[in-house]
């Protein structure tokens, strides 16, 4: 169940001109989280900016009690946010969401992680559990630059194939990781597919799924008050017409659920 | 601790004290269990509700602004006939005090929804006449006092249910508009519904919202709110119930002294999900503080 906790800043180390990594001492929801769910996280007590900042979890320990986040520096909240020092309380509404749907106990096979510059974030929680569950998994990072691909050591430590590619050809293969996944499945079998970036990326990616056959679980971002499905700010157009709700429909959704 | 009186009366009905969510911020209520009892709140107002369901505006629907948000969401939710099969049941099993918005496009519209909405459990009606997101309806029957006591009187005449008249500020004089309500039968009037606002990004040029235009809730539009709120409390004889940017105990005793009997949380829910609580037990330190017994004794208790 979603509730507020008061959380406290373990470190938030600067990997990039403008990504950041937040740990954070939270063990309450790092018993409770769920890969590819959210929390809401509230920059300051005061009226401005005067909504939480939705935030992907980027890892979890419940061993040791701690989360962390992986976020972009894009607005006046996640600026605030890289400003926090460590030992600072932050008040976190969460878990929030549904989370990606993993394969059953004892199901094999391999999935593929693809992730789109920040959309990286969710990707490593789930890498984690994939793996306890002897799922052999690669991921296929795509950025607009070198600077971009944050946090690939994490995940080959765990056992991750990476595979890189960058807009600018600064490092990996040069293009988009659409045009990477297409090749990788030249020579791959198509297993599971979870993926996390910006809308052309899963938007392109939805077209792919279509043509190959794949099942794709993609995490969407939207706009948003509450998280909590009050306020129903976080509308994606469904086939068929209306709407679903990122917060609570989704995050996470099915490539055929939604229409982007 | 020396117990006080938070009850209120609101027409023929009494609430356990004088805290209610704003409609569109709290759900059906139920979304809000795990952070506190919602049948010890003065009340919810639930989701705006019209006859057939509706998929509401196309995104984005929410932008934030200085101490504030923009939304447009349209009255997106499921219709009346949904709500009374998948919401009532459960909220009166929970012994929750459920009043329900009201949103049509026509008179006779608004008039097919109070009757379906004669239920048990059903502890009053909120007309919605302000909604700013809707192109026909909504605001457009809030801003004229002609229509107003038009579709009051009608409305009126299919319910005993105390009926609550929610009023747009998007209008010049207030107070007549509330005035109109009275006179046409209504037992109390809400207010304020959102202002309406827009944002434009500028790299682009196009407005934020997928409507264009949306209305502004959150703390910035407390002064307003509270200034409407004190001049319909001084214009009409019915229970006023105060709403615009309350975040805090504080602020929803501002509304109070200027002359609310209730208020309602709106925005607020969306930040601190527990406000409507803490804001009913900051009442009760306040007049504890201040030696009253009664919050009914603070009700317009403005000082000049």
């Amino acid at each position: 169940m979603p509730a507020t906790h008061k959380t406290t800043v373990i470190s938030n180390e600067q990997l990039s001109p403008n990504s950041w990594r937040l740990l954070l001492a939270a063990q309450a929801l790092a018993e409770q989280a769920q890969p590819g769910q959210f929390v809401q996280v509230r920059v300051t007590a005061t009226y401005d900016p005067l909504l939480r900042t939705p935030l992907s979890m980027h890892d979890c320990d419940p061993a040791q009690g701690t989360l962390t986040l992986l976020y972009q520096t894009v607005g006046t909240s996640t600026r605030m946010l890289s400003r926090l020092q460590a030992g600072t309380e932050l008040d976190v509404l969460g878990p929030l969401g549904h989370g990606f749907v993993l394969p059953e106990q004892g199901e094999r096979g391999s999935a593929i992680l693809l992730a789109g510059g920040i959309g990286v974030a969710p990707l490593l929680f789930l890498a984690r559990e994939l793996v306890k569950k002897h799922i052999d998994t690669s991921l296929l990072f795509g950025a607009r630059s070198a600077a971009d691909l944050v946090g690939i050591a994490d995940f080959e430590q765990i056992g991750v194939t990476v595979t890189c590619c960058t807009n600018d050809g600064s490092q990996g293969i040069s293009g988009n990781v659409i045009d990477l996944l297409d090749n990788y499945l030249q020579s791959h079998v198509a297993g599971r597919v979870f993926a996390c970036g910006p809308i052309p990326m899963l938007k392109a990616l939805q077209g792919l799924a279509k043509q190959r056959d794949l099942a794709a679980q993609l995490s969407l971002e939207a706009y948003m008050a509450c998280g909590l499905g009050a306020c129903l700010g976080c509308a994606v157009a469904v086939p068929g017409g209306g709407f679903a709700h990122v917060c609570t429909d989704g995050p996470v959704f099915k490539e055929s659920e939604v229409e982007l | 601790m020396r117990q006080v009186d938070l009850g209120v009366d609101i027409g023929s009905l009494r609430l356990s004290n004088p805290v209610l969510t704003a409609s569109g911020t709290f759900g059906y209520g139920l979304e809000f269990r795990s952070f506190g009892d919602i049948s010890a709140l003065g009340g919810i107002v639930v989701k705006g509700t019209t006859l057939e369901p509706r998929a509401g505006n196309r995104p984005q629907r929410v932008v934030e602004t200085a101490a504030g948000m923009l939304n447009s969401i349209g009255l997106e939710n499921p219709g009346v006939d949904y709500f009374l099969t998948h919401y009532l049941p459960e909220l009166r099993d929970l012994g929750v005090t459920t009043i329900v918005n009201m949103a049509g496009n026509t008179v006779e519209e608004y008039c097919r929804l109070t009757e379906r909405l004669q239920q048990p459990g059903v502890a009053a009606l909120e007309l919605n006449i302000s909604c700013p997101n809707v192109k026909a309806g909504g605001m457009a029957f809030g801003t004229s006092e002609t229509a107003v006591y038009e579709v009051v009187g009608q409305v009126k005449r299919h319910t005993s249910l105390p009926l609550i008249v929610k009023l747009s500020p998007n209008v010049t004089d207030i107070a007549s508009i509330a005035q109109a309500a009275e006179a046409a039968g209504a037992d109390a009037i809400s207010l304020v519904n959102t202002l309406l606002g827009m944002a434009v990004d500028t790299r682009t040029r196009r407005p934020i919202l997928g409507n264009v235009v949306g209305g502004l809730s959150g703390p910035a539009i407390k002064p307003v709110a509270l200034r409407m709120v004190w001049q319909v409390a001084q214009a009409v004889r019915v229970p006023v119930i105060g709403l615009g940017g309350i975040m805090t105990a504080n602020d929803a005793l501002e509304f109070i002294i200027c002359g609310a009997s209730a208020v309602q949380i709106g925005a607020a829910n969306f930040i601190e999900p527990g406000t409507a609580w803490q804001v009913i037990d900051g009442i009760a330190s306040y007049l504890r503080e201040q030696g009253l017994s009664s919050v009914r004794e603070l009700v317009g208790s403005l000082q000049f």
